[in-house]
């Protein structure tokens, strides 16, 4: 399996190109594979390139669109069961601007997970609906800073109804200020895939 | 020794990359007016003379060298009949986008600028600043390059979904975009703007490979940036730049504003002479400043980029948060004014 080529297929937004390769890799190796060990790592490694500046937001974008679209595409005809555990939530706060968190549903949807995209949302509903669902790590997104400030609004109301959900924030304001995730009360920041999967696993035994 | 120059004079120096009586600069404070006024912001956007008030005794308060000649960006979304959300603590921001991807460009209707009232106030709020300033103080305008429009028209991911999938569409919208933008930019030149701010946020590096940029957002801007017909600054709304930088030069543009994490000394020393630069105070951490930390980050501006002129110093986005602190905009002030005279101290 080449990431190297695969990496480039989908950094020229290619889609036949990374089809093929996607589906030659799953003639030799079983799905679960071919998302832990082409997928996962050539998307981490674009979204890193994207925090050096090596590549741009609209290659990271198409390149988690094609990677979620051929994985649906192959999913029912297989046996693989997306892991559901830890439950994980992902929405953007008061905003219309969705691409940050379209971007990472899609990487985190690639990378096996089941994952409950609440869209567009304000705080209290939000909480209403992580409440509903079992969100036990949940992924926020805001473009502006009186969006992210409503992070504080969100952690306030899982406290006061002690549900133990953790919280990662993402998303321009959060770039530009690497200490504004504190003060929003949030458990962690974070840019790309990576950091989202980390946060995943540090928080799995507690959260189990 | 005494101050000599107006603003205008300054800043008009600083074009020509000539050392002026001391660094200009620019504070971006669209919303600061209104919590000086008491007002909400919703508003005091919504009334002409409070914006044009707010903004004579803001520049008057800091003493910085221009007058904002714009209220909030999705003042143009509004403009195309689309919603806008106020806020008490920050800028209006965008409703659901007007069309979805897929859908008849026919549903676009652009809009005619003497039509609409967001518009007619904001040309009107220019009017009367020119009335107030004369030639003493220029007047900055905003506007979003046809090129970006449509993240808010369509949304993010849709449009770039469009940019990728269906060129033949993009340039249908691109045609609509550019019709509107210059009628709307025409309007604020006649009613008393000194300069434009072509906000192009989606022609950054960061956003676009500079590939695309060249096929697209470049032959944009090639089309409108010589038909404004004044003073231009390409502003990327915090987006670096340095990739595109050698491609800006080729464009009629008399000022670039990089992005905060760019090293504006290099981005000055490629433009020098051509365009002055403007920039990049990190407007997001400024709301956790301490006036002895704006004091230092002015300090170090003025030190690294503004001999020679060339240089305009301002935050990175063109809008600066409300919670930016009464302190922190008086220590920069005091800083530019005591520590940005000409010459420049080591």
């Amino acid at each position: 399996m080449s990431i190297d080529a695969f990496e480039k297929a989908l950094l020229q937004i290619d889609r036949l190109a990374a089809e093929k390769i996607l589906h030659q890799s799953l003639v030799s190796e079983a799905l679960e594979d071919v998302v832990q060990f082409l997928v996962v790592p050539t998307l981490d490694r674009i979204g890193k390139k994207w925090e050096q500046s090596q590549v741009a937001l609209s290659q990271v974008y198409m390149s988690a669109k094609i990677c979620e679209d051929m994985l649906q595409a192959v999913l029912p005809t297989t046996d693989i069961v997306q892991k559901t555990s830890p439950r994980l939530g992902m929405a953007v706060l008061l905003d219309h601007h969705l691409l940050g968190k379209q971007i990472l549903v899609s990487m985190i949807r690639s990378s096996g997970y089941a994952i409950q995209d609440y869209g567009s949302i304000d705080p209290i509903t939000l909480v209403d609906q992580v409440e509903k669902d079992g969100i036990q790590i949940l992924f926020i997104s805001t473009l502006m800073v009186s969006a992210a400030k409503q992070v504080r609004t969100v952690k306030e109301e899982l406290s006061r109804r002690s549900l133990p959900t953790k919280i990662m924030v993402g998303g321009a304001p959060f770039r530009y200020d690497s200490q504004l995730y504190l003060e929003v009360g949030a458990d962690a920041t974070g840019v790309g895939l990576s950091d989202a999967l980390r946060f995943i696993d540090e928080n799995r035994e507690e959260l189990s | 020794m005494k101050l000599t120059m107006t603003p205008m004079q300054r800043v008009t120096t600083a074009l020509k990359h000539q050392e002026a009586d001391r660094v200009p600069f620019f504070l971006t404070l669209t919303m600061h007016p209104a919590k000086m006024l008491g007002m909400s912001i919703q508003a005091y956007f919504s009334n002409v003379d409070a914006v044009v008030e707010g903004q004579i005794q803001i520049q008057k308060r800091y003493g910085h060298d221009c007058l904002i000649g714009a209220t909030y960006a999705a003042i143009e979304f509004q403009a195309w009949g689309g919603d806008v959300i106020f806020y008490e603590d920050g800028p209006p921001n965008t409703g659901e986008p007007l069309i979805r991807i897929g859908e008849d460009l026919n549903h676009l209707h652009p809009p005619k600028i003497e039509e609409q009232p967001c518009l007619a106030n904001a040309l009107q709020m220019i009017r009367q600043l020119k009335r107030y300033a004369g030639d003493q103080i220029p007047i900055v305008g905003v506007a979003l390059s046809p090129f970006s429009f449509p993240v808010m028209q369509l949304g993010f991911s849709q449009y770039l979904r469009l940019l990728y999938e269906d060129r033949a569409r993009f340039w249908q919208l691109m045609e609509l975009n550019e019709d509107y933008f210059l009628r709307w930019v025409q309007a604020q030149f006649e009613a008393g703007i000194s300069a434009l701010t072509y906000y192009d946020p989606l022609s950054s590096p960061g956003i676009i490979p500079r590939g695309l940029f060249l096929e697209t957002g470049f032959k944009v801007a090639q089309r409108m940036l010589p038909k404004i017909p004044g003073l231009k600054v390409f502003h990327f709304a915090s987006g670096h730049c340095m990739p595109v930088l050698d491609d800006l030069l080729d464009l009629p543009i008399n000022g670039v504003a990089p992005g905060v994490t760019e090293d504006i000394q290099a981005i000055k020393s490629v433009v020098e002479k051509k365009m002055v630069v403007l920039g990049n105070l990190n407007g997001i951490e400024m709301r956790r400043w301490k006036p002895e930390d704006a004091r230092r980050e002015c300090r170090q501006l003025i030190r690294s980029v503004a001999r020679g002129g060339g240089f305009i110093l301002m935050d990175n986005h063109g809008e600066i948060p409300w919670d930016v602190s009464d302190g922190v905009l008086s220590a920069i002030s005091e800083t530019v004014q005591k520590e940005g005279r000409y010459p420049i101290a080591d």
